[in-house]
């Protein structure tokens, strides 16, 4: 599957295959332009997760839609500097991840949890289960 | 924490990140998005509070499997993760296998588990024991179907 990517300039992510797009991963028009990586400029739309107060100068993380799962205060040269920080940070990560190859983790995954509940799991298993239920009769009893 | 010491650390943990990541949501863009969006919130939210490899691990797998939580209500409808041509492994659902990811693949003792998944200790202990069992009833209830079809 070809993935092509929105915004290239804002770090190359966020892939525009429709799936993506249906399931609230992509960011509202609204706040479009104070986009910034997954971190957004607000300056009076919700409360800091700290002190309570109406978050000015601060930073929100959004997640889906318009739930806000992070909010903070912040002075101006603070929230500069974290935003620069943090944005080349997560820049990094991406650029990062986009360079490995992604296809091997189904298969290791796989491989190994196939092995593991054919060649570990059996005898190690039916006896932990017999100790274990042996254990809460036990523990039921007294 | 400093910015170079984080990116060192996730240099060095992207293959365990991202095979975390891809047994909470077995799909590729899906499992690199949510790494992504777990590493942003976490960043945003504990930057100064991490404190060396295992601290941020332990951190970014709580906000993964909670984030893939979330998700995997709007997700379902899409995917068929459980269908035939997935690994048994898939089958499971996804706090157990997170449970058994971080116990079995990643080696992490029960106090990390729990932390990340968010559940008692006692509880993430007995689940342990039961998610095996129920990959080892998957396993060859599915072998046993196939002996007879290929018998048949």
């Amino acid at each position: 599957m070809e993935h092509s990517f929105l915004e290239p300039s804002l770090g190359g992510r966020r892939c525009v295959h429709s799936r993506m797009i249906q399931n609230h991963f992509l960011i509202s028009p609204d706040v479009h332009s104070l986009y910034k990586g997954n971190i957004f400029l607000k300056q009076h739309v919700k409360k800091c997760n700290k002190c309570s107060q109406e978050v000015k100068n601060g930073v929100l993380f959004w997640e889906q839609k318009e739930s806000i799962i992070e909010s903070r205060c912040m002075s101006p040269s603070q929230r500069e500097l974290f935003l620069s920080e943090v944005t080349q940070l997560i820049y990094d990560f991406e650029q990062t991840m986009f360079a490995t190859d992604d296809r091997t983790w189904n298969e290791q995954i796989r491989e190994y949890f196939y092995k593991f509940s054919l060649e570990v799991l059996s005898p190690a298993m039916l006896w932990l289960y017999g100790v274990a239920t042996f254990s809460m009769i036990l523990l039921y009893l007294v | 924490m400093d910015s170079k010491v984080i990116k060192q650390i996730f240099s060095d943990s992207l293959d365990t990140i991202f095979s975390y990541s891809y047994s909470l949501v077995p799909d590729e863009l899906l499992a690199q998005q949510l790494a992504i969006d777990s590493f942003t919130q976490l960043l945003c939210s504990k930057l100064e509070q991490l404190r060396g490899k295992s601290d941020f691990e332990q951190e970014l797998f709580k906000v993964m499997f909670s984030l893939a939580k979330r998700r995997s209500t709007h997700l379902s409808s899409h995917e068929n993760w459980s269908s035939d041509d997935r690994s048994y492994f898939y089958r499971l659902d996804l706090e157990d296998r997170a449970i058994l990811f971080l116990k079995e693949r990643l080696l992490l003792s029960y106090h990390q588990v729990s932390f990340i998944v968010d559940k008692d200790l006692d509880f993430i202990q007995a689940q342990h024991l039961q998610i095996q069992l129920k990959l080892h009833e998957i396993t060859t209830t599915k072998m046993k179907t196939r002996e007879v079809a290929y018998g048949a």
